[in-house]
């Protein structure tokens, strides 16, 4: 999972308040498409509270592995809830975590971005492979592969771009530190591939009706 | 779908599984043992606060980010959302 873990303070007002506004874009445009669908799935609404607990309850949980490290469950959130709702959930989640102290309010925009590119991208490859995989736990690992790794890829383009307050290290220096931070963070992706591949594949055995266009 | 397609897939996807996993094992000996907070200072080369203490190791290694309190808080809330949720729709 990629989750920029700084304090508040370290981005100028400024860039926190340019993620943060971005991010809110993302949200309104996440809010009209849910609104645009005339009726709601209520089964899409009981999953997406359930994604919402399941999410942030793990979240919160540091595993020692590599030193310390997190899930965040994003790629399932996007599989099983889709885009919109999955921005929405990832929303809540991150606002939830700042308010028991878990990372800067200044930071949620920015985490948000990162979070809304794992679900938006793990969505995509889930349904692009459909042909290609049509086994749901291979799929699902992929998507949360490729979901995770862009996410670190947001996760990179966002401090570089903002800069951090009081770092006299170059571009190139910092570069090179959260590659190492994206690298590690890969391998959290991997046992999080296993997780998501094994929940969508008992899903889609016991309620294939929760997934669109899936069958056991 | 085959037998054959399923192995197929699956082979791919623990073909990318081990590219992946040694990649990041390469990055973790470069990287060192150390938390995430930790490893974000080093790679931005931020100053680690003298007063900084080592947090609570928790049970077997598994530890709370956050409040403790108020993520128990939030999380029965949340729980009670979904019963809601499950028992209304």
């Amino acid at each position: 999972m990629a989750h920029i873990h700084l304090e508040d303070g370290s981005f100028t007002l400024f860039w926190v308040a340019l993620w943060w506004v971005i991010a809110l874009v993302v949200i309104a445009a996440a809010l009209v498409w849910v609104r645009s669908v005339k009726k709601t799935d209520n089964r899409k609404i009981t999953l997406a509270a359930f994604c919402t607990a399941a999410a942030f309850a793990i979240f919160q949980v540091s595993i020692p592995l590599f030193g310390g490290v997190h899930l965040n469950l994003t790629p399932l959130i996007g599989i099983l809830a889709g885009p919109a709702l999955g921005s929405l959930i990832v929303l809540i989640i991150n606002i939830l975590s700042a308010a028991i102290g878990h990372g800067g309010w200044g930071l949620v925009g920015a985490n948000l971005l990162v979070n809304v590119t794992e679900v938006l991208v793990a969505y995509g490859i889930w349904n692009m492979l459909k042909r290609l995989f049509p086994g749901a736990f291979a799929r699902a690992g992929i998507a949360t592969l490729t979901g995770l790794f862009c996410g670190n890829l947001a996760m990179i383009a966002i401090i570089l771009v903002s800069g951090v307050q009081g770092v006299t290290q170059t571009s190139s220096q910092i570069l090179a530190g959260l590659t190492l931070i994206a690298g590690v963070n890969m391998g959290v992706a991997v046992i999080e591939a296993f997780i998501t591949g094994m929940i969508i594949a008992a899903i889609i055995k016991a309620r294939p009706d929760l997934l669109e266009g899936e069958r056991p | 779908m085959t037998t054959n397609g399923i192995k197929k897939e699956i082979v791919i996807f623990f073909t990318v599984i081990a590219v992946v996993g040694i990649a990041s094992l390469v990055a973790f000996r470069i990287a060192g043992p150390m938390g995430i907070e930790e490893r974000f200072q080093n790679a931005l080369g931020i100053p680690h606060d003298a007063g900084d203490v080592p947090g609570d190791s928790g049970v077997s290694g598994f530890s709370l980010e956050g409040q403790p309190l108020l993520y128990v808080v939030v999380l029965c809330v949340l729980g009670i959302i979904c019963i809601s949720a499950y028992r209304h729709f």
